[in-house]
């Protein structure tokens, strides 16, 4: 409180106290700088499609590695022009589809995923960030269209998770989770990228199978490959949670309070051991949250539901972003913050209508199932 | 074509992070407008993140800026900003561009981290009725930045959200403070009323006869001061009735005359007041003579309000406080004059010099604005 008290109290425009005093941390400043010649090069040229491709490229792995949005943005900026011309290039229609659905702007992206198949029917990566975005919006059965596709573009592997990720959200849980482990042979001769994507999935159909020991396994093997990876993270951090190891997580995300997604699990775990800091994150999150409903920004109401109701413990505006939420993105996260919600508001109706969809793909989770849900039986009974 | 492994690998670390929470760049920018005075006072704060992919300023690229850093990168800064805002004063039908001038860097905090505040004033020819603002920071670089705007004046504020597919507002300033506004359409109306010679010269033309009374063919001194103010009461009474009429008619878009007419109209009626009383046709009836002009004297007064956009209570507060206005410029010469006047009318040289040197003088200047304005030679418009 006190710590608040004095933050509000300096919150104004002033002069530091010394030239040396650190106003901002810019991580990336150093990877962004050495983009820097590449970005005038394009200035002089900005027609030349692969030193965009590389420079957009190098501003995504940025945003990736720091969590930062800006990047993205840049990204998008970088392929603009590229992408207004009459006939734009595939490979800068299916990166900016990326660029896209990063900022959650998932039918402009499938719009362009479309263009760039029209053009380029073979187009692996265009075929598997669509089969993503679909996937994501609950649109199962074309999402499994275009992970076939990936047989002959994206190669074996890749097309085998792509359609076992689906599969186990309708219905086929235990087989693709069994399909996808024996395929899979973890090393460092596959792309770290292929190997962290490959393990979150892996992780996340052992924990809805009820297997949390494999689950963390996977989770902290991905994390072991990609230290920073905040997907796996949060994760790791739910499985954490879940099975009330709160502590572990405040160990694991205390250096992570930058990312809002990750901020969300320090406060819930804050919250339960009602730690001192934890206050603080819930601060934090709130302020963020507010700025964000004050600027109109939608694209976390998942993590925005998840905190109304797991820490400020208000079941009936949380269940309001969760249904909100639910037009936009179907993942399991999306899943069990609506079914949560709905119960604790105790919504008969919202909870008949998640049950019953939940009934209708076939989606099996067995942290749903442990709490006597009702999954797997007709809503309403 | 197989798209290049490298490029497969950003949609798979597309997929892990589709959930991926995050806050997108904005500004925010506060243009004050004091009490009085042409100058406009300007807040802008800007992230510094998104200041150093756009100027660059974390010189020694160690992932830390500091205020030192910041200093030195001030003008280049100011510069940048600057150079991608600008800010239209509207006013009484003109309108023209203030000049942004900076006025120094200090340093805050928002939720998402460190931001440079940019002090700068906005000099504009003339005290804005309204703004037009321009705004383009960062568009080119960040599709996804903001600039949240808020202007405010007197005990107001007005927020706008600019993004980079509508970068303008236009707004009224002061709009809602109802009594400033009528008194500022009020001295409106009393000025018009002095500085437009025309409509004295007008008034004067119906007044010089006020305290005399037409009888036997010559002019002949009124016995009561009573009937000489009841006779001028009629005259601007009906002279206002009429104006006030013609002026919501115009205004409201009902009548519509196009300028050069509705001005040699009004020279014209200053022609004819003047003859009349050399040659006295209407005696009595003066009053009747006053609303038939000043319907014409109306149309006149609304070239003042037309280009002001006003609508529903903005336009009734501006017509009851223009026609006040006017009416209360009215009653300030009818005070000075008819005094004067009363005193003097028993005088041959009032009668006999005054009237008819008066009524020829005026009617001179009548029949030369008759002549510019027909001709629109060098016409003020």
């Amino acid at each position: 409180m006190a710590i608040a008290m004095a933050a509000e109290a300096i919150a104004a425009p002033r002069i530091p106290p010394s030239d040396a005093t650190v106003l901002e941390h810019v991580p990336a400043a150093a990877a962004a700088q050495k983009l820097d010649a590449l970005r005038a090069r394009l200035m002089s040229h900005p027609q030349d499609v692969q030193g965009a491709l590389v420079l957009a490229q190098g501003y995504l792995d940025i945003g990736r590695s720091n969590a930062d949005p800006r990047f993205v943005s840049y990204a998008e900026a970088t392929l603009n022009p590229l992408l207004h011309r009459p006939d734009p290039d595939p490979a800068v229609l299916t990166l900016a589809a990326t660029t896209l659905q990063y900022l959650h702007r998932f039918d402009e992206a499938l719009s362009l995923l479309n263009r760039a198949l029209q053009e380029q029917p073979r187009n692996g990566q265009a075929w598997l960030t669509k089969a993503s975005i679909l996937q994501l919006q609950g649109h199962f059965d074309e999402g499994r269209k275009a992970c076939r596709q990936l047989i002959q573009s994206g190669g074996q592997l890749i097309a085998l998770t792509c359609l076992s990720s689906v599969n186990a959200m309708t219905g086929k849980l235990g087989a693709s989770y069994t399909a996808l482990g024996r395929i899979f042979n973890d090393g460092p001769g596959l792309p770290a990228g292929v190997r962290v994507w490959i393990l979150d999935q892996l992780g996340d159909m052992a924990e809805r199978s009820g297997d949390s020991l494999r689950a963390e396994g996977y989770l902290r093997r991905a994390l072991q490959v990609a230290p920073q990876d905040g997907y796996s993270k949060a994760e790791y951090a739910d499985l954490l949670l879940r099975e009330n190891r709160a502590a572990e997580v405040i160990s694991l995300l205390r250096v992570d309070e930058q990312q809002d997604n990750l901020l969300l699990r320090l406060a819930i775990a804050g919250s339960r051991l009602h730690e001192s800091a934890g206050e603080r994150w819930s601060d934090e999150f709130q302020a963020r949250f507010e700025a964000a409903r004050r600027d109109g920004d939608y694209t976390h109401l998942r993590e925005q539901a998840r905190f109304l109701l797991e820490v400020r413990h208000e079941p009936f505006e949380a269940l309001r972003l969760a249904v909100q939420n639910w037009q936009v993105q179907r993942e399991p996260d999306d899943i069990r913050i609506y079914l949560a919600a709905a119960q604790a508001a105790g919504n008969r109706q919202a909870t008949n209508a998640i049950l019953g969809w939940i009934h209708q793909t076939g989606y099996e989770d067995h942290a749903l199932q442990a709490n006597g849900d009702g999954i797997g039986r007709p809503p309403g009974g | 074509m197989r798209p290049a492994p490298i490029m497969f690998l950003i949609a798979l670390c597309a997929w892990a992070q589709a959930g991926y929470a995050h806050k997108p760049s904005d500004s925010y920018l506060t243009l004050t407008q004091p009490k009085q005075g042409s100058v406009l006072e300007g807040q802008w704060d800007i992230a510094l993140r998104d200041l150093e992919h756009a100027v660059g300023v974390d010189a020694n690229a160690d992932g830390a800026i500091t205020w030192g850093e910041l200093k030195a990168a001030q003008p280049r800064i100011e510069r940048y900003a600057l150079s991608n805002l600008s800010v239209e004063g509207i006013a009484r039908g003109d309108r023209d561009n203030c000049s942004l001038r900076p006025a120094g860097v200090l340093f805050d905090e928002h939720v998402d981290g460190g931001y440079a505040v940019l002090r700068f004033t906005a000099q504009c020819p003339f005290r804005p009725a309204q703004l037009a603002v321009h705004y383009s920071l960062l568009f080119g670089l960040d599709p996804n930045h903001r600039g949240l705007l808020d202007v405010r004046a007197g005990d107001t504020s007005q927020a706008f959200v600019l993004a980079s597919k509508s970068g303008t507002a236009t707004l009224n300033l002061g709009a809602p403070d109802r009594f400033a506004q009528f008194r500022a359409f009020l001295d409106e109306g009393v000025w018009h009323i002095w500085k437009g010679y025309d409509h004295i010269l007008f008034l004067l033309t119906l007044l010089l006869p006020a305290v005399v009374l037409y009888r036997h063919g010559r002019w002949q001194p009124r016995e009561s001061l009573r009937d000489a103010l009841f006779d001028v009461l009629k005259v601007v009474t009906a002279f206002t009735v009429a104006h006030s009429l013609t002026l919501t008619l115009a205004v409201n878009g009902l009548v519509s005359l196009p300028s050069r007419l509705v001005e040699s109209g009004i020279a014209l009626t200053v022609l004819l007041g003047a003859l009349n009383n050399l040659f006295p046709v209407v005696r009595e009836r003066r009053w009747a003579v006053a609303f038939a002009f000043g319907l014409i004297h109306g149309l006149g007064f609304a070239s003042v309000l037309a280009d002001l956009g006003l609508h529903g209570w903005n336009l009734v507060l501006a017509l009851v406080g223009f026609n006040s206005g006017v009416e209360v410029g009215q009653l300030a010469i009818v005070l000075v004059f008819i005094p004067v006047a009363y005193a003097l009318r028993e005088t041959h040289f009032y009668r006999r010099a005054f009237m008819p040197g008066g009524a020829v003088a005026i009617g001179c200047l009548a029949v030369y604005w008759l002549a510019v304005r027909a001709t629109a030679v060098g016409f003020h418009g």
